[in-house]
């Protein structure tokens, strides 16, 4: 359900608090996933006229999990704040004196319901730091997460419930990494009509058992920094060691990631001062570049009276990757009809060459056949 | 081994009121219900002899009354207003509160948050701990509204969790009920319990229970003490009978040990048969009574049962009679009916059988013909019949005998 259908449909009286939920509605770590509504329902009887739905469920993510909370509210007291529903979790029980926005709840405040879903969220988080208990092991990896304060503020555990066959008691650790991602060029958008919203890196590991011996992690990027670092498969973080302990592999994965971050931010800076210098040596033949990436240039030499094109492809993980230098004629075709062009990336390169001394070493000079010359 | 059940009674009119009420409102609503809560606790003894008991709880709810608003007796965050409840109580006293309901429409049959933060308040604020909360959630089954569905239950506070209690519906007739009642209908009613008291006490003892059970319980009092009694004088006759034959079997022994000294001493000293022994009591009797009666002194009859005065007792055992046997001598013939006797000798004959059914009520008044009354011929031969038969072969005369 969008959350355009979702608002037509609620009472008019509610529509503002549910307004700045759908739309503006991120809580937690996971901030590309925004809340969501469905099955919404009335208290209403069905002779009352519509819109007049006035509880619904709402889709919470958190620690990789998504919470379904059953949210009433009464379309003919629009007054009165809501009440809850916490799904699966009936023994959680928020203090009420420790809500704000619910001792102060203001119906005609937009923020006040998300405000009050964000305490509600925090308490939950005490609720289920407090079931991990359960787990002496699974404890120490929180309290030793905890007294870092790069980790300790950027945390969601979910303790779930003992498997009631295998006796197993499980949690999930969802873990903000600090890695600044600022440097990173936003040319890197993927659709430009979307916000992607805050670049985060989050790292989920997954305990299938109280004493640590199943564990399993997986790195989430935002779409941009996705986009930015190669797409999905360009980062591959290892394997949790086998004993080892969250406080010595988190630390392990923020330098991989940060290090990724470096190189590609590295590599767009070498990326540019390649084409200045190229520009700079061969300025009155340029055609095109890639004035964002930084990835493409295109010149029209001339040797010995011989017009060429010459397009120079810059690899994604360059200097270490030597750029490909495609010679191209302006006066012959091929028997398919594209223009005669040949590949040569066996000039002389070295990655540890500034930019001037790539572009003035490259030199590039098309390889003409003997019957052409 | 013990058990604990704990069960909701819910009329089928109160909760009918609570559905009707809800469906006439545009909204949730929210109420207090009045009743009571009965404890019972029962032993059942089974072959194994394990005392089992039981501990059952029933909880009556009888009446509800609803707030006009929802979040009435409480605030936001769950706080309870005992002013306010006292007030919608009105006349109602709070002990008769037992817990308070809910009805939301088209949500989850679970207690929310601020239903259990209330919940745990009015526990408090009314100190009672089995409070209870009645949650109805109806909501339509088909997108249609053509069919709806109410779900209701009960739930009450076990440590941190809330545990739902199973629900009875008590409409006309209880089906599931199959033994007796241990209790009687509870009634909130003030009517009912006006007459109810106007006609107590003729069934009802001071303490409670029931007058026909006390006076039935006398009676049977009264019952086990006639059989005590009974009893008691079997046991002494039965003592008695046990003395009687322990007394019977000494003498047989005495008997028995008396025959066999005589048959030693016979065997020892004495060569001639014995002799059967004659009743010399009896002989004298007779000789006193029919003297020269030779056919009754006789000791023998033939084979066809005639006496043989041949073998009459011609001994004298030297008895006095007077001395031995004085009331034979009261019963000698007059004269007046010995003279009757020898007269009427001629027409004495044996009587046909036809006559015989007249046998018995002649018998019965010999003893006032005793005087001057003739002797009159029965069905069965007298001895002037004997005499009679006697006559033609031996000749004997009739003689002074008296007649009983």
């Amino acid at each position: 359900m969008s959350p355009e259908v979702a608002l037509n449909r609620i009472s008019p009286e509610l529509r503002p608090l549910l307004c700045s939920v759908v739309r503006n509605g991120r809580v937690g770590l996971d901030s590309t996933n925004c809340l969501r509504i469905t099955d919404l329902k009335t208290g209403c009887t069905s002779l009352t006229p519509g819109p007049c739905c006035d509880r619904f469920k709402l889709h919470i993510p958190y620690a990789g999990e998504t919470l379904k909370w059953d949210i009433i509210f009464n379309a003919q007291d629009p007054e009165l704040p809501p009440d809850f529903i916490f799904g699966e979790d009936a023994e959680f029980l928020p203090e009420p004196s420790e809500l704000p926005h619910l001792v102060q709840w203001d119906a005609e405040d937009p923020e006040c319901l998300l405000q009050l879903v964000k305490e509600l969220i925090q308490q939950y988080h005490q609720y289920q730091c407090h079931r991990l208990r359960e787990s002496s092991r699974l404890l120490f990896e929180y309290d030793s997460l905890l007294e870092d304060p790069d980790y300790g503020r950027s945390l969601e555990i979910y303790a779930g419930h003992k498997n009631s066959w295998t006796g197993e008691f499980s949690a999930r650790f969802l873990l903000k990494l600090p890695v600044d991602f600022s440097n990173i060029p936003v040319y890197l958008l993927k659709d430009t009509a979307l916000d992607p919203g805050e670049d985060v890196a989050l790292l989920f590991v997954s305990f299938e058992d109280a004493e640590a011996t199943q564990v399993f992690p997986k790195l989430y990027l935002s779409p941009s920094i996705e986009h930015a670092l190669g797409g999905s498969s360009a980062l591959h973080i290892p394997a949790f060691p086998s004993g080892g302990c969250l406080i010595d592999y988190v630390p392990q994965v923020c330098q991989l990631l940060t290090n990724k971050v470096q190189y590609v931010i590295q590599g767009y800076h070498k990326r540019r001062e390649y084409i200045a210098a190229f520009l700079s040596h061969f300025g009155m033949g340029v055609v095109e570049y890639d004035a964002e990436g930084f990835t493409k240039l295109t010149l029209l030499l001339m040797w010995k009276d011989f017009c060429v094109l010459v397009h120079v492809d810059l690899p994604l993980y360059f200097p270490r990757d030597q750029p490909t230098l495609t010679f191209q004629s302006v006066y012959h075709f091929t028997s398919s009809g594209q223009l005669y062009s040949q590949v040569q990336k066996s000039y002389p390169y070295s990655p540890r060459w500034d930019g001037n001394e790539m572009a003035k070493r490259a030199q590039p000079q098309p390889k003409i056949p003997n019957n052409r010359q | 081994m013990a058990e604990s059940n704990s069960s909701v009674r819910i009329s089928g009119f109160v909760l009918g009121s609570l559905m009707f009420q809800h469906f006439n409102s545009d909204s949730d609503v929210e109420g207090l219900i009045l009743g009571e809560s009965k404890a019972e606790e029962r032993s059942n003894i089974t072959d194994s002899q394990i005392e089992n008991i039981q501990f059952e709880h029933t909880i009556n709810i009888q009446k509800h009354i609803s707030c006009r608003k929802l979040n009435s007796f409480y605030n936001r965050i769950g706080e309870v207003n005992q002013d306010e409840i006292r007030h919608i109580l009105s006349n109602y006293k709070e002990e008769n509160v037992i817990g308070w309901y809910k009805q939301r429409r088209n949500t989850d049959q679970q207690m929310t948050f601020r239903e259990q933060v209330v919940h745990e308040n009015l526990k408090k604020a009314l100190s009672n701990h089995e409070l209870i909360f009645l949650l109805l959630t109806p909501s339509e089954v088909t997108s249609s509204g053509s069919t709806h569905k109410l779900e209701y239950a009960v739930y009450r506070s076990c440590g941190s969790q809330y545990r739902s209690v199973p629900v009875l519906v008590s409409n006309l007739g209880l089906l599931e009920q199959q033994d007796y009642w241990r209790l009687s209908a509870s009634c909130l009613s003030v009517n009912y319990n006006r007459a109810v008291r106007k006609h107590s006490s003729r069934f009802f003892s001071s303490d409670g229970s029931l007058q026909e059970v006390d006076e039935i319980n006398d009676m049977n009092n009264s019952l086990q003490g006639e059989l005590k009694m009974a009893c008691n004088e079997v046991e002494e006759s039965e003592r008695l009978v046990e003395k009687l034959l322990a007394d019977v079997s000494a003498l047989r022994r005495t008997v028995s040990e008396r025959k066999e000294e005589q048959r030693k001493h016979i065997k020892v000293g004495d060569s001639t048969p014995s002799q059967p022994q004659e009743n010399v009591l009896l002989c004298e009797a007779i000789k006193t009574l029919f003297p020269g009666e030779a056919l009754l002194q006789t000791k023998a009859l033939t084979f066809q049962g005639f006496p043989m005065p041949e073998f009459c007792c011609s001994t004298d055992h030297d008895i006095d009679i007077t001395t031995t046997l004085p009331l034979i001598l009261t019963h000698r013939l007059p004269k007046a009916r010995k003279a009757r006797l020898r007269g009427g000798r001629a027409s004495w004959r044996k009587r046909p059988l036809c006559e015989s059914s007249e046998a018995p009520k002649r018998r019965k008044c010999p003893l006032e013909e005793t005087e001057g009354s003739s002797l009159s011929a029965s069905g069965s031969e007298t001895e002037e019949d004997l005499i009679t038969a006697n006559q033609n072969g031996n000749h004997v005369d009739v003689t002074n005998s008296p007649v009983f």
